[in-house]
C-alpha cells in the first residue's frame, strides 16, 4: 500500500514537473496553454519572423486542434486567438509552455 | 494630355479577402504584370469613384508586417513605402481586415497606419464573422485607428460604394490618420492591437464554429486523407476524360487552319513556315488547354474554399521525407497535366530552396504530353496479356512509368537538399484560412487570366521556338533526285548525325536521333517525327499511331523501346518548361542545370534499361 502511494506522488510531482516545462508538441489534443518562453535560437530566422508575424509569441495562448496523419502526427495545426496556424513539431519544440487549465486535483492512482 | 489617376494599393494580411475585393471594385478591368526583377506578380486595375473619375488600383502581396520573409512581402514593402523600382508611390491605401481576425490583422494595419498615407479600412467579410457568432463596432473601430472604417462584403458586392465615397474624401484632403500610431516594435503594436480590438467587439463566441466542425472530418487522421486522395482521383479522371472532347475539337480546329491556310497562300516558303511550322507548333501545345482549364478550375476552387491549405497539411509530412513542405504538393500536382502551370505555382513556396527543388523536379511528373508517346510504345511493343484479375500488363507498364517518375522526383529531390539546394530543415508554417463558399464570377476570371497567360506564352516563346525548329528541318532542301529524305538532309538531320554515337550505346538507332530533335518541342512531336522519318502517310491520329506502333514493332529491338520508354521519363523534351523555368529563376543558370541533370538522368536510365533487357535476352 505504502509503495503504491509512493508511486502516486511521484506521478503526481513527475506530471507538475513536466507541466511546468511542457513542450508545444506534448501538449494534449483540445488542452489550452500559455507560451512561456521559445527559443529563438533553434528556430531559422525568417521561420522565427513569420511565427511572431503570426501572434505566436511570449504569452499567447494556443491549442493543438489537430495532429497531421502519419507517424510523428506531424505537423500540427494551432488555434492562436481566431486563427489557425500549422507547424511543424520540430518547431514546436522550442516552445515551452505553461498549462492554462489546471491539472485536475483527483489524479487517478497509479494503474493496479 | 492623359488626366491624373491616383494610385490606390490594396494592403492587408493573407486570407483578408484582398484579391475577392480587388475583383469587386475593379471588375473584368485588370492588368497582370510582373515586378522588374522579381516573380512577383503586379495586378493592377481601373478603379471609378462615385463621379466617374478613375484611379489605379493594386493589389498588393499579402503580408504579416514591413520586415519580409519573401520576395511577395518585399515588394508589399517597397510599394507602400515609394521605393519599389518602376512604381509610384501610391496616393492612398486601401487596409484590408478579416473582420473574424481582427486582432491578428490589426497589427500589420497599425504598422501601415504609421507610415501617414490617407488611408481607408475596409472590414471585410463581415458577414462570416457574424455566420462565427461575432458582433462589431466600425464606429469605435473608426475612432481608435483615427481613419474612416468601411463594413464590407467584397464577395457580395456589399459596401462598395461607401468605400469608394470614405476613399474620395481622404484623398481630397490629403486626410492621413490623425492620431499617429507609431509603435517602436511589434510586441507594443500586438498589445495595442489586441486592446483594439478587444474595444471593437461587441460581443463574440469562442471559436470559428463552421470552420473547427469541417476541419473536425477534413483533417481527420482517416477520414482527411481518404477525402484528399478520392478529390486527386477526380481531378485526375477530369483532366483526362472531360477534356479529350476539346482537345480533339482544338486538333480539328487546327487541322482545318493548316487547310485553310495550305488554300489560299501560294506554295512556297511563306506557306510551309504557316502551316507545318507555326499551326503545327502551337497548335500542339494549344490542345493541352483544356486540360489545364480544367486542373486549374480545380485548383482554384481548392484555393477559394481554403481547402488548399489543408491538402498541404495532410501532404506536408510526406513531402518532409524527401526534404520539402506542404506547400510543394499542388505544384506538383499541377505538372501532371503539364510542367508550366506547376513551375509558376511555385510562387506561393516561401522558401527560396524549398521553391527551387520542387521547380526541378516538376518536370519529373508524368505530363499529359508524354501519355502521346507511352501509349504507341507501349501498344507496339507491350503485349496485352492479363497479369491479374483486371490488371493488364499494359496497364502495369503505363503505371509504372508514372511510378518511375515520382520515384525519380524524389530522389533527385533528396539529393539537391543535400547540394546545390542545400539548406536547413525547411518550416511549414502557414495560416490555415477559414472555409468560404467561393463566387462562381472571381473563379471564372481567375481562369481566364490562366488561360490568356498560357496562350500568350504560346503565342511568344512556343511560336519562336516552333519557327526555330522548323527552319532546323526544313534547310537547306534536299535536292531534286536524291536518295535522302528531308529530315535526313536538313540542319537537324546532321545533327542527328552528331548526336548518334552519343545515343547508340542506349540502344538508340539514327532514326530515334533524328525523331528526338523536333520533340524538344513538346514530347509528343516524337510521334509524328517517328511517323515522319518511317514515311508513314495516314489519313488521321490514330491509323498513324496504329502503322506506326507495326512499323516500329518490325524494326526496334525490345531493349531499344523499353529504353526509349525510359528516356522520355527523364528527358527535359520541353523547351517551354526550360524557358518558363528561365522566368521563374531569372537567369539561366538553372534551366542549364535543369537540361543537364535530366539529358544525364535520360541517358542513364535508358542505358540502365537498354543494357539489363539485352543482358535478359529480351
Amino acid at each position: 500500500m505504502v509503495s503504491q502511494e509512493i508511486a502516486g506522488v511521484a506521478q503526481r510531482i513527475l506530471i507538475a514537473v513536466r507541466n511546468t516545462i511542457m513542450l508545444l508538441d506534448q501538449l494534449p489534443t483540445g488542452q489550452r496553454a500559455e507560451i512561456a518562453a521559445i527559443d529563438w535560437s533553434v528556430l531559422p530566422s525568417d521561420e522565427g519572423k513569420r511565427l511572431r508575424a503570426l501572434g505566436v509569441d511570449e504569452g499567447a495562448s494556443v491549442t493543438i486542434r489537430h495532429r497531421g496523419i502519419f507517424f510523428g502526427r506531424d505537423p500540427i495545426a494551432l488555434s492562436i486567438g481566431r486563427m489557425t496556424v500549422a507547424i511543424r513539431r520540430v518547431h514546436a519544440r522550442a516552445i515551452t509552455l505553461r498549462p492554462l487549465e489546471a491539472v485536475p486535483a483527483d489524479l487517478p492512482e497509479a494503474a493496479e | 494630355m492623359t488626366l491624373h489617376q491616383p494610385l490606390i494599393a490594396l494592403v492587408g494580411n493573407p486570407n483578408a479577402g484582398k484579391s475577392a475585393l480587388f475583383n469587386a471594385l475593379t471588375g473584368a478591368r485588370q492588368k497582370i504584370a510582373n515586378y522588374p526583377g522579381v516573380t512577383v506578380e503586379r495586378k493592377s486595375g481601373r478603379f471609378s469613384f462615385a463621379d466617374g473619375r478613375p484611379g489605379e488600383l493594386i493589389d498588393l502581396p499579402g503580408s504579416y508586417s514591413l520586415d519580409p520573409t519573401s520576395p511577395d512581402e518585399a515588394v508589399t514593402r517597397d510599394v507602400v513605402m515609394g521605393c519599389q523600382a518602376g512604381e509610384r508611390q501610391p496616393e492612398a491605401l486601401i487596409i484590408v481586415l478579416d473582420s473574424a481576425n481582427l486582432d491578428q490583422h490589426l497589427v500589420f494595419a497599425l504598422e501601415l497606419l504609421a507610415l501617414g498615407l490617407p488611408t481607408v479600412v475596409a472590414l471585410n467579410m463581415v458577414d462570416l464573422a457574424e455566420r462565427d457568432g461575432l458582433t462589431l463596432d466600425p464606429a469605435r473601430l473608426a475612432a481608435d485607428l483615427g481613419v474612416p472604417v468601411i463594413p464590407t462584403v467584397a464577395v457580395r458586392r456589399k459596401g462598395l460604394t461607401e468605400l469608394a465615397a470614405a476613399l474620395d474624401t481622404v484623398i481630397l484632403a490629403k486626410q492621413a490618420p490623425h492620431a499617429p500610431l507609431g509603435e517602436p516594435d511589434m510586441r507594443a503594436r500586438r498589445r495595442r492591437a489586441e486592446t483594439i480590438a478587444h474595444a471593437a467587439i461587441v460581443s463574440q463566441t469562442d471559436s470559428r464554429r463552421w470552420t473547427d466542425r469541417a476541419d473536425g472530418v477534413l483533417l481527420h487522421p482517416f477520414a482527411g486523407p481518404i477525402i484528399l486522395f478520392a478529390l486527386l482521383f477526380i481531378i485526375f479522371q477530369a483532366v483526362f476524360s472531360w477534356a479529350s472532347p476539346f482537345a480533339d475539337g482544338l486538333e480539328a480546329g487546327a487541322a482545318a487552319l493548316s487547310e485553310f491556310a495550305s488554300a489560299v497562300i501560294p506554295e512556297g516558303f511563306f506557306r510551309s513556315m504557316i502551316v507545318d511550322g507555326v499551326i503545327a507548333g502551337v497548335g500542339s501545345v494549344v490542345v493541352f488547354l483544356p486540360q489545364i482549364i480544367i486542373l486549374f478550375f480545380f485548383i482554384l476552387l481548392m484555393e477559394a474554399t481554403g481547402y488548399m491549405a489543408r491538402a498541404a497539411f495532410i501532404m506536408d509530412r510526406m513531402m518532409a521525407g524527401v526534404g520539402l513542405s506542404g506547400r510543394s504538393f499542388i505544384p506538383l500536382l499541377s505538372s501532371f497535366a503539364c510542367a508550366i502551370p506547376g513551375i509558376m505555382a511555385t510562387r506561393s513556396i516561401s522558401d527560396e530552396k524549398d521553391r527551387l527543388t520542387t521547380i526541378l523536379i516538376a518536370p519529373l511528373m508524368t505530363c499529359s504530353a508524354r501519355l502521346p508517346v507511352y501509349t504507341v510504345i507501349i501498344a507496339a511493343f507491350i503485349p496485352s496479356t492479363a497479369v491479374g484479375p483486371g490488371i493488364g500488363m499494359q496497364g502495369l507498364v503505363l503505371f509504372g512509368l508514372y511510378v518511375f517518375g515520382i520515384i525519380g522526383a524524389m530522389v533527385v529531390a533528396l539529393v539537391l537538399r543535400s547540394t546545390v539546394a542545400k539548406g536547413g530543415a525547411s518550416g511549414f508554417l502557414m495560416e490555415m484560412p477559414k472555409y468560404q463558399m467561393p463566387r462562381i464570377a472571381d473563379l471564372a476570371m481567375g481562369l481566364w487570366q490562366r488561360a490568356w497567360l498560357f496562350l500568350r506564352r504560346a503565342g511568344t516563346i512556343i511560336f519562336a521556338v516552333t519557327i526555330g525548329l522548323w527552319l532546323l528541318l526544313t534547310y537547306p532542301q534536299v535536292p531534286e533526285g536524291s536518295s535522302m529524305s528531308q529530315s535526313e538532309y536538313s540542319a537537324a538531320g546532321r545533327i542527328a548525325g552528331v548526336l548518334e554515337p552519343v545515343v547508340a550505346p542506349i540502344g538508340f538507332s539514327r532514326d530515334i536521333a533524328l525523331a528526338l530533335i523536333p520533340a524538344m518541342a513538346a514530347r509528343e512531336v516524337a510521334v509524328s517525327a517517328l511517323a515522319t522519318t518511317y514515311a508513314i502517310d495516314a489519313p488521321d491520329e490514330e491509323t498513324e499511331a496504329l502503322a506506326l506502333g507495326e512499323r516500329l514493332a518490325g524494326r526496334w529491338s525490345l531493349p531499344t523501346a523499353l529504353a526509349f520508354l525510359a528516356w522520355f521519363v527523364f528527358a527535359p523534351q520541353c523547351i517551354s518548361t526550360i524557358a518558363v523555368t528561365k522566368r521563374e529563376t531569372n537567369g539561366w543558370k538553372w534551366p542549364i542545370f535543369m537540361l543537364t541533370y535530366l539529358f544525364g538522368l535520360a541517358w542513364v536510365a535508358a542505358g540502365i534499361t537498354f543494357w539489363t533487357a539485352t543482358a535478359l535476352g529480351l
